[in-house]
């Protein structure tokens, strides 16, 4: 009898546990795909600002990595603000590995803003840049909103060594923008560990002087903010302690929160000419 | 990596000890590949059971996925009745390679640390399991707890009532000789 109710039990719990083949493919439980394009789709495409048009609101949080709570936390706290989209900067997963882009993609599913998700470097490990490619879309892309241009760039050099990175791509998009750029990417474009000196002047040179006026990455896991050539970087913390960031895009200005869950301070404002912007 | 070595080496000389009955074996789920092919000891008393098999998992935009998986159960709860054998719940241990570029035991030259990731060649699992034995045929139904899903559990206490969703079952049936 201790037998049966044992098995019934474990039975019980375990009865709606999933098929699951192998933790190394790029399978997931979740049959979503090209999710960066649906959300562009939600993003209207609206005409170039007009003096009246309201800022543009996004938040920004980065290597969420296990910590699950913090991220249905975040969540469920976005859900009660007003953002015209959110961007996750990258490194959801620790080894890029199928069943930790399922716990994600269900930490994220409630999330009402249109999330643009950025790759990171864990995220590459083993088929996570497969899994990426298939669930989330192409590495590299762009989307405007209000006068804006965004940028969403691959720059995880070591993880993309035989790939290399696509500097060329990076040009032609920020230096062909008539429009006010915010780049968005995972690593920091000093870092010494993951670029050559040759590659942190190649992107430099690419910024400096051009429509970038905001670049936003992760990966450090702590807040930082510089300004460098006239042009604004935030690096924001990692979500674990709920902390994230919230940027504000007026037709001249960029204000820069810090934020831990509901509350917003250390504000940063960082106002730029507006010889680039069209209405100006 | 060594720590790898010394279970892989423990499973298979425990599994050795207990030679009663081998047999082939076929599978799908479980962490072992969409398909999976291998052979199979069970001791005289039923009580040890270890599998060793070759999976394979198509890919759906890479390469097909090809792994080793060796897996062992302790299951001292069983009993027969009119030539039908049920191991009615067993819990044991499974250690997963894959046989694939993409994963790593030790990180590339590029990288500024040894450590600067975790392996991935290889992951470890806490498995139960039950068998129901007829005649030289057996068929089981497993279920999964992996290394790195225990961890992202255990550090987020909310998500322990959530089992069935980190759990993998699997199913399979072993013809013993």
């Amino acid at each position: 009898m201790k037998r049966l109710l044992l098995v019934v039990v474990t039975g019980l719990v375990l009865s709606c546990a999933p098929l699951k083949n192998s933790p190394f493919s790029e399978e997931t439980q979740s049959s979503a795909t090209n999710l960066n394009a649906h959300f562009l789709g939600a993003i209207k495409n609206s005409s170039l600002f007009s003096k009246n048009a309201p800022p543009i609101v996004f938040g920004v949080f980065s290597d969420s990595h296990q910590n699950y709570m913090a991220l249905e936390d975040w969540v469920r706290d976005a859900n009660t603000m007003d953002f015209d989209f959110v961007v996750s900067l990258g490194d959801f997963t620790n080894q890029g590995m199928n069943f930790e882009y399922d716990a994600y993609l269900s930490l994220i599913s409630p999330l009402k803003a249109p999330l643009i998700t950025v790759l990171g470097n864990h995220d590459s490990v083993g088929r996570g840049k497969l899994i990426y490619r298939r669930v989330f879309g192409p590495y590299n892309f762009t989307y405007e909103m209000k006068g804006y241009k965004f940028v969403v760039f691959n720059n995880n050099r070591l993880d993309f060594i035989d790939e290399g990175i696509d500097w060329n791509w990076l040009e032609k998009e920020v230096r062909g923008s008539s429009v006010p750029v915010v780049i968005f990417m995972h690593v920091d474009p000093d870092n010494q560990e993951y670029f050559t000196d040759e590659n942190r002047a190649q992107f430099w040179n690419i910024v400096r002087g051009s429509p970038v006026r905001l670049i936003m990455n992760g990966h450090k896991h702590v807040y930082q903010t510089e300004t460098k050539d006239g042009i604004l970087r935030h690096q924001v913390e990692r979500l674990e302690r709920g902390r994230w960031s919230r940027v504000t895009l007026a037709a001249n200005s960029i204000t820069v929160e810090k934020c831990t869950r509901r509350d917003c301070s250390h504000e940063v404002q960082h106002i730029f000419d507006t010889d680039s912007h069209p209405l100006e | 990596m060594r720590f790898s070595i010394y279970l892989i080496l423990i499973l298979i000389l425990w599994s050795e000890l207990a030679i009663a009955q081998w047999g082939v074996a076929l599978g799908t789920g479980s962490y072992m590949g969409d398909r999976h092919y291998g052979v199979a000891y069970t001791s005289e008393s039923g009580n040890h059971q270890t599998e060793f098999s070759y999976g394979t998992t198509p890919g759906i935009i890479g390469d097909e996925v090809r792994q080793l998986s060796l897996k062992y159960i302790y299951s001292p709860f069983h009993s027969s009745y009119r030539g039908v054998t049920t191991n009615w719940i067993g819990l044991g241990a499974m250690v997963t390679r894959c046989l694939c570029e993409e994963t790593f035991v030790e990180n590339s030259d590029v990288y500024p640390e040894d450590d600067y990731y975790d392996e991935t060649a290889y992951r470890f699992g806490l498995v139960l399991a039950s068998t129901v034995q007829w005649k030289n045929w057996e068929a089981y139904w497993d279920w999964t707890l992996l290394d790195q899903v225990a961890i992202a559990v255990y550090n987020n206490d909310r998500f322990r009532d959530r089992a069935e969703r980190y759990w993998a079952s699997g199913v399979g049936l072993r013809y013993y000789f």
